[in-house]
């Protein structure tokens, strides 16, 4: 079947990442965006960068994967942010209280910036 | 069985789904299109259609299937409410919504739902455990397509 959603990962340097979705991230794509996220996260990622520029939709196992990668993060001291356009999903950020618990870029150069100020 | 895209989905009648991740996108495009008929705002549309994605990814992950491997889900319409019901096999012991672990993964469905619709109602059914979910439509940007010109 063919998936409704996509995944791709650039790596800028050794220590940041950034993985684009797009699509629709629910159930059937959460396990995916997880096992990627891991796999940078192993590689000793820092500064990952999520960008759900072309993102339609997110549910709660999409969330529960971008909040996971946030706890890990955090106690390896790095970061996570992301880059997010589309007004239902920073309204349901915002109902989950995830816009508190991380920064939300317009673009992935402001999200990358960021990084880049508070180095 | 076919698969729920090519179901006849009419209003007020039930429709099993196999119980699995990949027919979500389905049951999405049937909330949306029963919610764009019945009049729904965008944004309304939207959180009906999270909603009704909660509520079933919940059953395909907690609650059982039939023998069959199913779940049951159903659109209805009351007055100015769009009814959305889904029914799996299974058991399905809802915790309460609650502040703990903001970091947790899972567990966040039910305060989801709560948040985007204007009722959710869990009970028993004959089979397993029923998650009703209602959403008004709202007079700002509402009006029923039958009177619409």
């Amino acid at each position: 079947m063919k998936a409704n959603y996509t995944l791709a990962h650039r790596a800028l340097t050794a220590d940041t990442h950034v993985i684009a979705v797009g699509g629709e991230l629910d159930m059937s794509a959460a396990p995916d965006l997880r096992a990627t996220i891991d796999s940078v996260l192993d590689d000793g990622a820092v500064t990952l960068v999520v960008d759900l520029t072309e993102a339609t939709f997110i549910d709660s196992t999409g969330i529960g994967t971008l909040m996971s990668a946030l706890h890990r993060l955090k106690e390896s001291g790095g970061t996570l942010e992301l880059v997010c356009v589309e007004p239902n999903l920073l309204r349901v950020f915002e109902i989950v209280g995830l816009d508190r618990q991380l920064s939300i870029h317009a673009t992935t150069e402001s999200a990358l910036s960021s990084f880049a100020g508070a180095r | 069985m076919p698969a729920l895209a090519t179901a006849p989905a009419s209003i007020g009648r039930a429709v099993d789904v196999r119980a699995d991740p990949s027919e979500l996108i389905g049951v999405r495009r049937l909330a949306e299109a029963a919610a764009i008929r019945f009049g729904l705002g965008e944004q309304e549309r939207f959180d009906f259609t999270f909603a009704v994605n909660e509520a079933v990814s919940n059953a395909i992950e907690h609650g059982g299937s039939s023998p069959a491997g199913t779940i049951r889900v159903e659109l209805d319409t009351q007055d100015d409410t769009v009814v959305f019901r889904v029914e799996d096999y299974g058991t399905f012991t809802p915790k309460a919504p609650g502040p703990a672990d903001v970091f947790a993964e899972r567990g966040r469905g039910l305060a989801f739902m709560a948040a985007v619709v204007d009722e959710v109602d869990l009970r028993r059914g004959e089979n397993g455990t029923v998650v009703q979910l209602c959403k008004r439509r709202s007079r700002a940007n509402g009006h029923s397509p039958e009177t619409a010109s």
